[in-house]
């Protein structure tokens, strides 16, 4: 057991030497708000610290290697899935005060940031410009940039934009070892492997990054969004499908049904009709003509589909109005249930139908409460399972449901993980898509990052692969939901996906 | 196929046709101490340094089976030995297509375009290779049969192993399949030719277009002897000047289109060209093809990776040092991507490490990353064709050791030799 951290602790003693007093937390009370990320696991961190350089993330890694302790970087907190959650006692380092703008070169359309600085943010700042950052979480009100990075994070956007890793051209990261190196560039691509490619989406495993070196789009002249309300999910699924074989790519395509159409309409009276089962917001963007043409393909689609009503918007103040219930749902939902539990999975589009059907019969058998808003463009579901935190029963079926969703997306030939990651909730579900030596072959990866033990690390340092975030992404690392009494014997993920 | 490469030629050439024939094969060379070299359809075979040793030609050309293509999903499924032509001509019929473009597409196949980064033209508009893979099926040195990523267009499940192969030369494990997410073919594509007589203008021009309210499909910034024939094969007089040339293709809808070309022709009047020309199909496809000639026959090819206005920069350093080497240099810039090819035809293969260093000497002024894609083999002996990868060389030397501890795959022919 490590000793009780206290501020003349040699730990705290050193990180203070580093950073200063101010920005190390170590008392109990203040430890509270870094226990968890917006999923139900949470854990206590032995002491947060604060740095405000590169450096002093460096020489951070390289104390906490002198003590013996595990490293956990966090941005926001909110990729629901645990992945900021510190297992093992370990030290985290809270990237929130490296929040800077580095360097913007608008012909070029880079800009280079810090990790802490917040997903909106960089759009606002490139404005200007007549620029924007195209990946778009939910939570880009608070997520960061860096937590980006490590999550791989999506948004509704990334249907015609692609995900983070689509947009980092560079990161500066800090190795186990306490080193800072480069991977990748402002430009496109480099020689060598693509070490940028690895790191993002490998979930804080593999090091820390300081700097992000990322593309930025021009604005879109023209932005037009549709609400199509639907009296089946069926037709509102198949108005999905016909878009894109009409060759259109949507900027976003998003989809919720009467739960959620219930949940938000006394939020934000939208006046949805009475009998829709469905809602989907449709949102072409670029050159004038092109949106033009692909509105009128949209609206006889919905039309063909026999859309109830339909909904248009092309000035901000309209279109801001048509979104704020996709945007305002998951938060709406907490008139139906004190608390949600936000499922991310993947299905092929094709079987998107099918899969939805298949989660109304699990929360059914399972007497669960689910509600649906999800990217529908990508297939990239997210069932929220509307519970109560207080009643452990609820907790626990939450839970089961939410292993029952994800077999379900895994045995319609999806993933696991659209945009959460895999943290400590999925991890038990890895052996659903992947063999052993899949597993195995990623995990070298890891040991190819972290190296050799640091010479003068002590010799205590239990498994020192995972020197970064430990007990996250790999099968065994946590028990999801061990804090209502879940044990690894209440999982028992059955079928795996024919993949090759 | 003959399989020599740089000057060596192995004891043996496998050609797995199955995923079984391509594990064992492999774990025998593996156990047996041997190394190999990787095969596709050899279009980009010679990218690379000299293997540090060669027994076994691992060929993946016959390694082809069914491909897999979900419309509805825009997703397709192929194995290594699929030409990018083949898989191209079956993804039409359902009115889609690779993102990406490769030369060659005829021979070249999915597992070496992917393994070694093929760019294209299409760069401009849809990046890298490594933008499109989802998910790949990867053998490693030992037959160890692997996978990563997903079949669905958006997937975060463990680390993404298939980005780390991609580009990495089959250095660390064989791409034997690869899952791609699919676009729609554009209803109209449209190219037009511009011609100026001095790199500034032609560099304004191309550069508020990619900046500018639409992608194009490809913009290629041509200059050298290359621009003049250019010019020529589109069917245009050129002038008796030097040439800076644009070669723009647009896609989009009828009315998109339109909008497009007035904007391009619009720019292109405004900021004093030469001429131009709003190209048909024919002539547009000759134009294209041009650069596609050029760079097959080119003696000296390097390909830099950089900021737009540093390829530009870069062109123009390097069309400058014709007089320092004495042979005849010609540059392609891709301005939306960011990349600049110099092709240089050698009077003498004498001067040949002379004219690469000059050329990498004038790149390495500029934050890029650059290839000698082709050379001869004093070059290939003299120097690294990979640029430096800075300090992140220890980390790639612990990676491949840790997938392939006897340098069995590929061995010596990737950046810092590894």
């Amino acid at each position: 057991m490590p000793t009780e951290p206290s501020n003349d602790s040699p730990l705290i003693s050193d990180l203070s030497a580093v950073v200063g007093e101010k920005y190390v937390i170590w008392k109990p009370e203040d430890l509270l708000v870094y226990e968890y990320d917006g999923s139900i696991d949470r854990a206590t961190p032995q002491a947060v610290v604060l740095p405000s350089t590169a450096e002093e993330v460096s020489e951070v890694v390289r104390i906490a290697n002198r003590h013996g302790v595990y490293i956990v970087a966090r941005g926001a907190g909110t990729s629901l899935s645990g992945g900021a959650v510190p297992l093992r006692d370990a030290v985290v380092i809270a990237l929130t005060r490296l929040t800077d703008l580095i360097e913007v070169d608008a012909e070029n359309r880079v800009a280079i940031v810090e990790p802490g600085m917040i997903n909106l943010h960089l759009s606002q700042k490139v404005s200007h410009l007549g620029l924007f950052y195209a990946p778009d979480p939910a939570s880009q009100k608070t997520c960061t940039i860096g937590g980006n990075v490590g999550e791989n994070a999506g948004g509704p956007h990334c249907l015609a934009l692609g995900v983070t890793t689509n947009h980092v051209l560079g990161l500066e990261v800090v190795l186990a070892d306490g080193s800072l190196t480069w991977f990748g560039g402002t430009q496109r691509e480099s020689t060598g492997y693509d070490l940028r490619g690895a790191f993002v989406g490998s979930e804080g495993t593999l090091g820390i990054v300081t700097k992000i070196a990322v593309r930025l789009l021009p604005k879109p002249e023209t932005i037009h969004s549709m609400l199509a309300a639907f009296t089946t999910m069926d037709a509102a699924s198949d108005t999905v499908s016909e878009i894109i074989a009409a060759g259109i790519v949507p900027s976003a395509l998003e989809m919720m049904d009467r739960r959620t159409i219930d949940a938000v309409e006394p939020f934000y009276h939208p006046g949805y009709p009475a009998a829709a089962e469905a809602v989907l917001i449709v949102k072409v963007d670029g050159l004038k003509e092109s949106v033009e043409e692909q509105t009128e393909q949209i609206l006889d689609i919905c039309s063909n589909n026999d859309a109830m009503e339909v909904r248009e918007a092309d000035d901000e103040e309209t279109r801001a109005k048509l979104w704020e219930t996709r945007k305002g749902a998951i938060g709406a939902y907490g008139t139906i249930a004190p608390t949600y539990y936000l499922v991310d999975g993947v299905v092929p589009r094709t079987k998107l139908r099918e899969v939805l059907q298949q989660v109304d019969q699990i929360a059914a058998e399972l007497d669960v409460t689910v509600a649906n808003v999800f990217h529908a463009g990508d297939g990239n579901i997210h069932p929220a399972i509307l519970f109560n935190e207080r009643n452990p029963d609820e907790v626990k079926q939450a839970i089961l449901a939410g292993s029952r969703i994800l077999e379900a997306c895994v045995a319609a030939g999806g993933a696991l993980s659209g945009e959460h990651g895999i943290g400590i909730e999925k991890q038990a579900y890895m052996p659903l898509v992947f063999t052993e030596d899949d597993l195995e072959a990623m995990s070298r990866l890891r040991t190819a990052f972290i190296g050799e033990s640091p010479d003068d690390a002590p010799i205590s340092v239990p498994s020192l692969g995972e020197r970064f975030n430990p007990g996250k992404v790999f099968p065994g690392g946590a028990v999801h939901g061990a804090a209502y009494g879940i044990t690894a014997e209440s999982f028992r993920p059955t079928g795996t996906q024919d993949w090759q | 196929m003959n399989h020599s490469l740089d000057g060596l030629t192995p004891s043996s050439v496998e050609m797995p046709e199955s995923l079984d024939e391509l594990s064992q094969t492999l774990a025998t060379i593996n156990s047996s101490g041997k190394s190999t070299v990787l095969w596709g359809g050899g279009t980009r075979i010679g990218v690379g340094n000299i293997p540090s040793g060669y027994d076994v030609a691992l060929d993946l050309s016959k390694f082809t089976g069914e491909i897999e293509h979900e419309p509805g999903d825009m997703t397709v499924v192929a194995n290594a030995g699929i030409t990018i032509g083949t898989l191209n001509a079956l993804l039409a019929k359902e009115g889609q297509r690779l993102p990406f473009a490769v030369r060659n597409a005829a021979e070249a196949t999915v597992g070496g375009s992917v393994a070694s980064n093929a760019p294209g033209r299409r760069q401009s508009s849809t990046g890298g290779i490594r933008d499109w893979v989802i998910g790949m099926q990867i053998v490693l040195a030992d037959g160890t049969v692997t996978k990563s990523g997903g079949r669905v267009v958006k997937n975060v499940q463990g680390y993404d192993m298939h980005r780390l192969h991609t580009g990495a030369f089959g250095t660390i494990g064989v791409v034997s399949q690869a899952a791609f997410k699919l676009l729609p073919l554009p209803p109209e594509q449209q190219t037009i030719i511009a011609w100026f007589s001095d790199l500034e203008s032609a560099r304004e021009v191309g550069m508020g277009v990619v900046n500018g309210q639409f992608v194009p499909e490809a913009i290629s910034l041509i200059s050298g002897s290359l621009a003049r024939q250019t010019i020529e094969a589109a069917g245009e007089t050129h002038p008796t000047t030097e040439s800076w040339v644009l070669l723009v293709r647009l896609g989009g809808g009828v009315r998109s289109i339109e909008r497009q070309v007035n904007e391009v022709v619009g720019s292109a009047g405004a900021t004093g060209a030469e001429g131009y020309a709003i190209l048909s199909d024919t002539m547009a496809t000759a134009a294209w093809s041009k650069l596609d000639e050029a760079e097959s026959a080119s003696d000296l090819t390097v390909r830099m990776t950089s900021l737009p206005n540093a390829t530009v920069a870069a062109s123009n350093d390097i069309l400058s040092g014709e007089s320092e080497t004495g042979h005849s240099h010609s540059t392609i810039c891709d301005l939306g991507f960011g990349a600049m090819t110099a092709l240089v035809h050698l009077a003498n293969d004498a001067d040949a490490v002379k004219v690469a260093n000059t050329i990498t000497g004038r790149i390495s002024k500029y934050p890029a990353s650059y290839v000698i894609e082709k050379c001869n083999r004093q070059v290939k002996r003299d120097s690294d064709v990979f640029s430096d990868v800075g300090n992140s060389i220890s980390l790639m030397r612990r990676i491949k050791t840790q997938y392939d501890p006897s340098n069995t795959l590929n061995p010596g022919r990737f950046a810092g030799k590894i």
